[in-house]
């Protein structure tokens, strides 16, 4: 009897203990689950802002990819910042005690140099992204070469000419792509020449990831019909080419897309699309830290970093 | 410690510890619980603060606009007071993190601390009547002020969302420690309440042992194990008392079986008393048989002496002479002890009356110390007797001569008297039987009426020593019968 209490009370200690230790682990579980998971903190030495448009795109995604992949490397903190009419951010920059600045210049030139010249003049060094600005300064900046994107698909046109009418649908998803429409078609026309059949014509979307889906329609229907159709942004691209699909083109018109992704990867191995636009925002993500960091600390960076553009080609 | 080991010691300090084990329990329910809605109210401090900081920040516009419209020191006073009250509420040293949540802080702070700057600058314009550039700087100011409204906002509903999207989580962890707490008290009752029972088991278990031996003592058994138990001290000194009872009971029953066997001795011991008595009386009565006319006898025997010197039949004078000696020490002698020397003289005369009668068939021999003859004292008429049970019972049946051998020697304080024969041995069972000390009557039917005669005479003069005869004895070897007389042994019958 009395070693079956003392057994008995053994484990009630044990048990007690567990009950113990289990609602002490649980009140440290949930002093954790109000704090929130997040990530481990590390003390960083400078803070970069980088303003890119508010459009959930997968070629901004990558931009900010690269932009946190490098952050660490080059010791700096960054804050993701929307630029654009409706957003006060990037107006009001300067006094938000950032140490340098990424910009996507998504804005009126004006409006962009104003903004530049009040961080420049508050000491904070900036880096443009993809797309310059018609400026004397030499602002530094990291991206692709338009002109030299446009002489590639323009070579890829060349090899595969068409009689048709080439089209060149430019879009708001890409807006740094489209604020150099001229560069792109003078790149275009400089490989192409006399080779053009018909001035090359211009169409946009806009953020709409839809909006390439009715403008396909309505150009394959149209008349003459259209023969080359080339896109500047990845969603657009696939838009496009399930209409082809449904329309039983595929072959019959001549498509350059734009971007790397699995699913263009996909049509361009089936023959579905002819070629891609390969530009590689994560590395221009990268870049633009590296400049930024290293123009944060010596003052001094290099004015223009291309990030290169390929055309990759089916079957290729 | 001595405290803790007593009965009210033991029950205080089993009450306290469970009690103590029932309270901390409760205490940590109560940590835990005032924990848990602090860590559910720290869930939200810091929206509170942000939401603290937006309206001060809201709150700060109307004295600017006040004052740049009025220039008043009222409007000013109040204005550097708001500005004050902002300025405390931004952190010194803002850290610089890889965290999203810190690094908009941080920007919210900087954006605050641009802000009252900016104030001071709109101050100092206003001062200087630079109404252009005042009224251009509070443009900014307001497109300012709404931004870090804008930002707080932000990061507040961040932060809600956060909060929400863990909500379920904080909910399920809640229940989680509610279940556990739940187990901890209950535990811990459980548990004080075991401890109870086995202090309570510390007093009523050596009661049930105590019972129990009581139970056997009733009984009559006395020889149970002593009760070792740990417990308190009062039930230990209960313990102590009764098992120093139960010695003690023990002890005075054996002293009252020792008395009883000591009182069935000393009735024994006068039982054999009488009837030792009632055998001398007997042997007395058998001497005066005996001795019905001694005188004549003697007279006759002495008359047929001096008859025989005159006839010159000098033989028969001399057995006559023999036979009177024998039969006067056999008659007349009344000492149950007498000196060696005369029981050898007796034992002589009978030799030589039995060698007139066997003159060939009888082999005598006496093999004794002259040494030993007046010094010691031995029982009267020992020695004739065996040698007359050798010589009527040991060589019935047999062809060869007779012998009987006499021995008298001593070692270290005891004599030995031994009579040997070459006869035909007595069986083991009579010699056992004869050699048999309980108290009996004497058998009259006895065919060696002489030998037991001795051996019992022996046996009531020297009651204490049980080798005071023995026989020794095989068929057709002989009979040795062997008295060992100690002469540091007192006999126990006065004389």
């Amino acid at each position: 009897m009395r070693y079956s209490l003392r057994i008995l009370i053994l484990v009630v200690a044990i048990l007690f203990s567990l009950a113990l230790t289990q609602s002490i682990r649980t009140m440290v579980s949930l002093s954790q689950a109000v704090v929130g998971p997040g990530g481990v903190a590390v003390a960083r030495s400078k803070h970069i802002a980088v303003f890119l448009p508010e459009q959930e795109t997968l070629y901004f995604q990558q931009i900010r990819t690269g932009v946190s992949s490098a952050a660490g490397r080059y010791d700096v903190a960054v804050s993701f910042h929307p630029i654009g009419a409706d957003s006060q951010e990037f107006a009001l920059a300067q006094y938000s005690g950032i140490d340098g600045a990424i910009i996507y210049p998504f804005l009126k030139d004006d409006e962009v140099l104003q903004r530049l010249n009040e961080l420049e003049q508050q000491g904070i060094p900036v880096t443009l992204v993809e797309q310059d600005v018609a400026d004397d300064w030499p602002w530094t900046f990291v991206g692709t070469n338009n002109f030299e994107m446009g002489r590639r698909i323009g070579s890829q046109l060349r090899e595969d000419p068409r009689d048709g009418p080439i089209v060149v649908v430019y879009s708001d998803k890409s807006p740094a792509v489209a604020a150099e429409k001229e560069l792109i078609e003078l790149g275009m026309t400089t490989v192409m020449a006399e080779r053009l059949s018909a001035p090359i014509m211009r169409r946009q979307t806009g953020l709409n990831p839809l909006d390439a889906e009715a403008l396909t329609y309505q150009l394959l229907r149209s008349d003459p019909p259209i023969t080359s159709l080339v896109f500047t942004d990845t969603d657009d691209t696939l838009a496009a080419l399930q209409v082809i699909i449904d329309l039983n083109l595929v072959g019959d018109v001549q498509v350059i897309g734009f971007g790397v992704t699995d699913a263009i990867m996909d049509h361009l191995e089936r023959g579905v699309l002819d070629a891609t636009v390969a530009v590689n925002p994560q590395r221009i993500g990268i870049e633009s830290v590296r400049v930024l960091a290293e123009l944060m600390r010596t003052g001094n960076a290099p004015g223009y970093v291309d990030t290169g553009v390929e055309v990759i080609r089916g079957n290729s | 410690m001595r405290m803790r080991n007593s009965l009210r010691g033991q029950l205080i300090y089993s009450a306290i510890i469970g009690l103590a084990m029932v309270i901390a329990s409760i205490i940590y329910i109560l940590f835990a619980t005032v924990r848990m809605q602090q860590i559910v109210n720290d869930q939200f401090q810091v929206e509170r603060d942000f939401q603290e900081l937006q309206q001060e920040v809201v709150a700060i516009r109307t004295p600017l606009l006040n004052y740049l419209s009025s220039r008043s020191s009222q409007a000013l006073s109040r204005l550097l007071v708001e500005e004050q009250v902002l300025r405390s509420m931004v952190p010194e040293g803002l850290e610089l993190t890889s965290d999203p949540v810190v690094l908009a802080e941080r920007e919210i702070y900087s954006l605050l601390q641009s802000y009252l700057d900016l104030i001071q600058r709109a101050i100092d314009l206003k001062r200087a009547r630079a109404i252009e550039e005042y009224t251009e700087l509070y443009d900014e100011m307001v497109r300012l002020n709404d931004h870090i409204v804008e930002r707080i906002d932000r990061i507040s509903l961040t932060g809600l969302r956060g909060e929400l999207a863990r909500y379920e989580e904080i909910i399920e962890t809640s229940r989680e420690l509610l279940f556990w707490n739940l187990s901890v008290i209950i535990l811990a009752f459980f548990g004080s309440t075991l401890w109870i029972l086995i202090s309570i088991n510390r007093v009523t278990d050596p009661m049930n042992q105590l019972a129990a031996m009581a139970g056997k003592i009733s009984g009559g058994n006395f020889d149970v194990d002593d009760i070792e138990v740990n417990t308190v001290h009062e039930m230990a000194a209960v313990i102590s008392a009764f098992n120093t009872m139960k010695h003690d009971i023990r002890q005075y029953i054996g002293e009252l079986n020792r008395q009883q066997q000591i009182e069935q001795g000393y009735m024994q011991e006068r039982v054999r008393n009488l009837k030792m008595e009632q055998l001398l009386k007997r042997m007395e009565l058998y001497t005066m048989q005996a001795q019905m006319n001694p005188h004549f006898l003697f007279n006759t025997l002495n008359t047929g002496v001096q008859l025989a010197i005159t006839e010159d039949a000098e033989k028969t004078a001399d057995f006559m002479e023999h036979l009177a000696q024998f039969f006067r020490y056999n008659m007349r002698e009344r000492n149950l002890l007498v000196p060696l020397r005369r029981e050898i003289e007796s034992l002589e005369a009978y030799v030589y009356i039995l060698r007139i009668r066997f003159p060939r068939s009888l082999d005598f021999s006496l093999n004794v110390s002259e040494d030993l003859l007046d010094v010691h004292t031995v029982p009267a008429l020992m020695l004739q007797p065996l040698v007359e049970n050798s010589v009527i019972h040991a060589f019935k049946g047999i062809d060869r001569d007779g012998k009987i051998e006499v021995s008298i020697w001593k070692e270290d304080a005891i004599v030995y008297l031994s009579v040997r024969d070459n006869g035909i041995g007595i069986d083991p069972d009579t010699a056992h039987r004869l050699l048999e000390r309980h108290s009996r009557d004497v058998d009259h039917d006895s065919k060696v009426l002489g030998l037991e005669n001795v051996i019992h005479r022996l046996y009531f003069i020297f009651p204490d020593q049980d080798d005071v005869i023995s026989i020794n004895s095989e068929p057709g070897w002989g009979t040795e019968i062997l008295i060992r007389i100690d002469t540091e042994v007192t006999p126990s019958i006065p004389f």
